[in-house]
């Protein structure tokens, strides 16, 4: 049976054509709310900025140009870095974390991912308050070490990348474990023993048999997590502050604060475009991981 | 799980498509005895809603405000922009400086006196142009803990820009920064402590480069910097004075002073064009510039209103022709060019 057609089976109706209406309503609003406004992003983007508005008379390549301005160029690279460097820790944090959940009980499966979930309990603005009451000069976390006689002069644990990265790595961990908890459940455990059987040491089992097989949902997972931590706000404007601003604050900055929506489309722009190529990039890895199994 | 028949399934999706429409029209119907006014939350939303200022309106009027808020003036001003073509707000109300920028976008109408007879009765610095009134302002002023003060031992700042330059304040400050309209008053103000001003912003761009790497967060907004100062990781900053007040009433130990000569920093307002209720619009601005409301916001948050009937106004609207006048155009056009320096130059710590 293919992948639609179990779909049907599954919805347990036999759609034929009809199957457009159904479909309609979704495509419609993602062409109206989403696509359209997309598209003329990018159209205002080619447009020169006046005091009087957007040019649409003139067409110009000058907002892109602008982007490679050091300044520009400077928040792009440190998004990207942010971004990756969470991407990879829980990527690291995952696996061990995947592992231990897989082999617990039903019960203690279900409270345990609650447990992973619970920083989407709380509202991302109302989160990163209460970070800045654990991480600032003053929080918790500086208090404690002075306390203790660690320090003398506070760590600088926010309003720097090392504040985004805090703020944003335990809600986004959550889309890393999750597919990579669902492989690890769905493995035949007969692998394992067969390996086992064969004379692989248990290293040996883990790094040749469960990581190439759960590497396409470990992937998936990071490209998730990758583009949010691409596309986050409001973490890293209250945690990484005026200083460290990342490029979905400053398209916020520019289109909101400046008024310039031309400047503001071309961020825009180069922030889908540099996504999507890592994004295809991951993708492509993952294909050629399911195409040639390492033997 | 039982198939489903396509008819029944067809039925339910229409009958639910049905109830939507009809609900939306319900909504449209009622929407020509409500005024949408776009503005800040903050405290424009608790005059409205919690301090019962828009149920007087309705009964003084017969129409609803329904309130729009924004965090920002320029947000406000983006919002009012962006439906430039097919209004849904009627009433926009922002700081002046990104107001007069919308301004030059075309949204406005002009405001005839006729319409709003409460005009009249506005002091005449409140007539920005035929399109933009004042309806108040503030006093921006320098804010500190004086619990870090008294714990330091530090004097307490004296009515004087120049206070901001004190080098024990290093490691201490929150200033706005300049893509914010407090940020470029931070800027020109400091022009003007060292001999520069709006057309001559040099002094101020290299004072503030001075006190960059002393300055503990740039805040975007009074929410922000109060958190700043409440925490102790600050203990000067500047804001307006009304919302300094506004900081020690929520129990945030501050304190502040209004240093000479008065920085004001105007609140304007203004009716957008092809509003969906103009005359809702009108009745709605006659009634926010009376006397009532304004004396109630001279009253309760220190603002600076422009009604000259107002008896209880923190400083005499007649204090504000002493002041130093801004040349909001030349800042306007300007703006671009000084955030440019300020985000190369001044904001990264070297």
């Amino acid at each position: 049976m293919t992948g639609a057609a179990a779909g049907r089976a599954a919805l347990g109706v036999r759609l034929g054509g009809g199957v457009w209406i159904f479909l309609g309503p979704a495509l419609l609003l993602m062409l109206a709310v989403y696509l359209a406004p997309l598209i003329d992003t990018a159209v205002i983007s080619l447009h020169p900025n006046t005091p009087a508005g957007i040019d649409r008379s003139h067409w110009t390549t000058a907002n892109f140009l602008r982007l490679v301005d050091t300044y520009y160029w400077g928040v792009l690279v440190r998004t990207l870095r942010v971004s990756i460097i969470i991407t990879l820790l829980s990527v690291l944090l995952a696996y061990p974390v995947a592992v231990w959940l897989a082999g617990l009980g039903p019960r203690g499966q279900t409270w345990a991912i609650l447990v992973y979930m619970s920083p989407w309990f709380v509202n991302a603005v109302v989160k990163s308050f209460g970070w800045t009451l654990i991480l600032g000069n003053n929080g918790l976390v500086n208090n404690g070490l002075r306390a203790l006689g660690l320090i003398d002069t506070p760590l600088r644990l926010m309003l720097n990348e090392t504040g985004i990265v805090i703020g944003l790595l335990p809600g986004h961990f959550l889309f890393v474990l999750l597919p990579l908890w669902a492989a690890l459940k769905g493995l035949d455990g007969n692998l394992r023993w067969a390996a086992m059987t064969l004379g692989a040491r248990p290293w040996q089992v883990f790094l040749r048999v469960t990581v190439p097989l759960t590497l396409p949902a470990l992937l998936a997972g990071a490209i998730i997590n990758f583009t949010m931590n691409m596309a986050a706000f409001a973490a890293p404007a209250l945690l990484g502050g005026t200083r460290t601003r990342v490029l979905s604050f400053i398209a916020y900055q520019v289109n909101l604060e400046e008024l310039n929506w031309p400047f503001g489309g071309a961020l825009a722009v180069a922030m889908l475009v540099v996504t999507l190529g890592f994004v295809m990039l991951a993708q492509g890895i993952t294909a050629r991981g399911l195409a040639g199994p390492r033997r | 799980m039982a198939p489903i028949s396509r008819s029944a399934l067809l039925r339910a999706v229409a009958g639910a498509a049905l109830s939507v429409a009809v609900a939306g029209g319900a909504v449209a119907q009622g929407a020509s005895k409500t005024v949408y006014f776009l503005t800040w939350g903050g405290t424009v939303q608790q005059t409205l809603e919690k301090e019962g200022w828009g149920k007087k309106f309705t009964e003084a009027t017969g129409y609803t405000v329904q309130l729009v808020p924004k965090a920002t003036g320029p947000e406000i001003i983006a919002a009012a922009v962006a439906q430039k073509d097919k209004p849904q707000v009627d009433v926009v109300q922002s700081d002046l400086l990104p107001f007069l920028a919308g301004n030059d976008q075309g949204i406005f109408v002009p405001l005839d006196q006729k319409d709003i007879p409460n005009i009249a009765k506005l002091a005449p610095v409140a007539r920005i142009n035929a399109n933009a009134i004042m309806t108040y302002g503030d006093v921006m002023s320098i804010i500190y803990n004086h619990e870090v003060f008294a714990q330091k031992k530090w004097v307490e700042p004296k009515a004087d820009w120049a206070e901001l330059m004190r080098p024990e304040f290093r490691g201490s400050l929150v200033l706005p920064p300049v893509n914010t309209t407090y940020g470029l008053y931070v800027l020109i103000t400091l022009a003007r402590v060292h001999g520069g001003s709006e057309h001559q912003i040099g002094p101020g761009m290299e004072a503030l480069k001075k006190l960059a790497p002393g300055i503990v967060e740039w805040p975007t907004t009074f929410a922000r910097m109060g958190q700043f100062l409440q925490d102790g990781s600050a203990a000067v900053g500047f804001y307006s004075s009304s919302s300094a007040a506004e900081m020690a009433k929520r129990g945030i130990p501050v304190k502040y002073v209004v240093p000479k000569p008065l920085f004001f920093t105007g609140t304007a307002a203004g009716i957008m064009k092809n509003a969906p209720n103009p005359e809702g619009a009108k009745a709605f601005l006659n009634w926010w510039l009376s006397k009532e409301v304004m004396s109630f916001r001279a009253e309760r948050y220190g603002n600076v209103t422009m009604n000259t009937e107002v008896t209880n106004n923190p400083i005499p609207v007649s204090a504000l022709n002493e002041m130093q006048r801004i040349d909001y155009a030349h800042v306007n056009a300007s703006r671009a060019e000084w955030i440019k320096v300020f985000e190369r130059e001044v904001l990264p710590l070297k």
